[in-house]
């Protein structure tokens, strides 16, 4: 039998070719069957529908920006919802922690998703055969990297269009492409994180650095020298990068891959607590709680209502709800009342509460859990309602606390009455 | 003849929990292992270490003489695993899954090499359907085609007879048999006593303790369990 022995550097060249040979293969022969299956009839109402409904998005979301700018522009001076702003924080600063939050979450999610990844077919098929993998991983990865990018500046060049008043149509597109080279470099730090490169403490610190300065770039009045280093900067990332997408580990790109696609189908069907649900699987009860919640667990107690919300208590210490999102919305809701000049009303408003729906959404994470076997629901001895108000008891109790802390800042920056607290 | 796999106090396991007892074990070129066991007792999760699917908890395994890196090409060329893995892409044939496999391995003749493996499988006249198309059964004929068409010095197959008829389950044997006359190991999960007196030369029970048994041994702990 022969030994395992490294290929020579011309083997990896014609393991790339092979490799590329095979993705073509793949494609082709998909693409075959599909024009086999599908008639001209149902093309034509695929292409109908998405360019329908692309309009009508883009129509909407031109409608919004333009409302919403003229809205800004008539009513900044006059409005807010703080009497007496004690501490005003400069709107670029605003800006700039805005953009970090979009591209921290942009980051985390990119790293939960992949984002080098193969789908599950994929990492049955491709993944064992003995070839270079970056034919199989790359142009995915390249056309996410893409997307993000043209996405990211899109999305900014609406958001410049309609808080920054100021700004020259130029501006508005030297700043959109800032924060598209900011998106990309957000994609390619989760990549590199993937890889390997960035690790640790320090990993994690060169990133939120890094992420830093991408945000605070666009949100400043963006010169060409700042944005082109921003633009330099995601280029030497994307060149560092890409040539080793080959070398993610196969049990992180079938990892990768099976979240994406979970995430994705349940985005489709338009299910939030599926996509949620996806995003926050993985992550396996710790065992580390120094048995605190074992020995709670194992006390005595009386009836089984009891013991059931025993049992959602010590499954929600387990599960260790995040506890940086709820901050971060609370800074959120504290910078839009502080913000030089005065957001209107309804915008400072409109952030206390998308703060306090995206809160609830996350400390309904146990709910969601043991929404997953209602089986074993079933088998208590108790009535189904009082099962669903257990469920929801935990999250209450920490979302009141949420509400009690955000209630108290309102009242200290002079925009609620105290009676407010209790 | 070499040994061509080598488990030194392996401990597998999930979450940091071992499932079985430590295992140490070789398998020499030509030798087929047949690996026995309970349910739960933990023989997918050896046969999945020992295919670098999952890391091991402690103790290491080493293909050539060499530690396992599933990622590295030279050990994707030498080992072959069958999972039971209902994932196929649902736009390729039979015939096209299987024509991937070899062209990926560089087999000579790989159209000519597909047709045989498909006689084989009784998989001719399905060649052109979607796996969606196939029975429960002819889904895991053509797994176990993948894994058979390729090259390798190590096959693992994780209980190969599931949802197979008796005949298929006897020309599998068979194939297992040639393999290791060819000079291959085989690492065998299965409980099917017929199926492992008909090819192991050695038999692992895994529980608690793991302990090494002749075949005729294994049959009879599957027949009692």
């Amino acid at each position: 039998m022969p030994a395992l022995k490294a290929p020579a550097s011309g083997k990896q060249e014609s393991s790339r070719v092979l490799s590329a040979e095979i993705v073509r293969f793949t494609h082709r022969s998909a693409r075959r069957y599909e024009r086999r299956q599908i008639s001209w009839g149902d093309r034509f109402i695929d292409v109908y529908n998405n360019v329908l409904g692309l309009g009508v998005a883009l129509a909407m979301a031109g409608s919004f920006v333009f409302a919403m700018r003229n809205e800004i522009a008539l009513r900044t001076a006059v409005s807010s919802i703080v009497r007496n702003q004690w501490f005003v924080l400069p709107q670029p600063a605003l800006w700039s922690l805005l953009g970090l939050a979009v591209l921290a979450s942009m980051s985390n999610l990119s790293r939960k998703l992949g984002p080098i990844t193969v789908t599950g077919p994929e990492s049955t098929w491709w993944l064992p055969l003995p070839l270079d993998r970056r034919p199989m991983v790359g142009p995915r990865f390249l056309r996410k990297v893409a997307l993000t990018t043209v996405g990211s500046a899109l999305a900014y060049l609406l958001f410049s269009v309609m808080t920054s008043l100021g700004r020259s149509p130029g501006e508005h597109l030297i700043a959109s492409v800032a924060f598209g080279a900011a998106g990309m470099i957000a994609v390619l730090l989760a990549a590199t994180q993937q890889l390997g490169i960035l690790r640790g403490r320090l990993g994690r610190f060169v990133a939120a650095l890094v992420l830093l300065l991408s945000a605070v770039v666009p949100a400043l009045a963006p010169g060409p020298l700042p944005v082109a280093g921003l633009c330099v900067a995601a280029v030497g990332l994307l060149i560092l990068v890409a040539p080793r997408a080959g070398l993610v580990s196969a049990e992180e790109l079938t990892r990768g891959g099976a979240l994406a696609s979970q995430a994705s189908a349940s985005l489709f069907a338009m299910d939030s607590n599926e996509v949620l649900r996806a995003l926050g699987s993985g992550k396996l009860p710790s065992k580390n709680d120094g048995g605190r919640a074992a020995a709670f667990y194992g006390k005595p107690v009386r009836g089984p209502a009891a013991a059931l919300i025993r049992a959602d208590i010590v499954a929600f210490l387990r599960l260790h709800p995040p506890l940086l999102p709820p901050f971060v919305w609370l800074g959120a809701c504290v910078a839009s009342l502080l913000v030089e000049g005065g957001l209107p009303e309804f915008v400072q408003l409109a952030i206390i509460v998308i703060a306090g729906c995206a809160t609830a959404a996350g400390m309904g994470s146990i709910a969601r859990r043991a929404a997953l076997v209602p089986e074993l629901d079933a088998l208590l001895p108790l009535n189904g309602a009082v099962v669903r108000t257990s469920r929801i008891l935990m999250p209450a109790a920490a979302m009141a606390l949420w509400m009690t802390v955000l209630s108290a800042l309102l009242v200290l920056l002079g925009a609620a009455d105290p009676a407010l607290v209790p | 003849m070499a040994t061509v796999l080598e488990a030194d106090r392996l401990v597998v396991g999930y979450a940091g929990s071992p499932v079985c007892g430590e295992v140490s074990v070789s398998v020499r070129a030509g030798e087929v292992l047949g690996v026995v066991g309970i349910n739960g007792a933990g023989k997918s999760t050896v046969a999945r270490t020992i295919a670098g699917r999952q890391a091991p908890l402690s103790g290491h395994v080493k293909v050539h003489g060499l530690l396992i890196d599933p990622d590295a090409v030279p050990f994707r060329r030498e080992v072959a695993a069958v999972f039971d893995e209902d994932l196929f892409f649902p736009s390729l044939t039979v015939r096209e899954h299987l024509l991937l496999i070899a062209r990926g391995h560089s087999l000579d003749q790989p159209e000519a090499r597909v047709e045989e493996e498909l006689a084989f499988f009784g998989l001719a006249g399905r060649a052109d359907a979607v796996p969606d198309a196939l029975s429960s059964g002819q889904r895991r004929r053509l797994l176990l085609a993948a894994g058979l068409i390729r090259p390798s010095s190590l096959l693992i197959l994780d209980e190969p007879e599931q949802r197979l008829d008796p005949q298929m389950r006897v020309a599998i044997g068979g194939r297992i048999a040639h393999h290791a006359r060819a000079g291959g190991a085989v690492v065998l999960i299965t409980h099917d006593p017929q199926l492992l007196l008909a090819t192991a030369s050695r038999c692992l029970v895994i529980d608690e303790e793991v302990q090494e048994f002749k075949p005729d041994k294994g049959a009879s702990i599957i027949a009692g369990s």
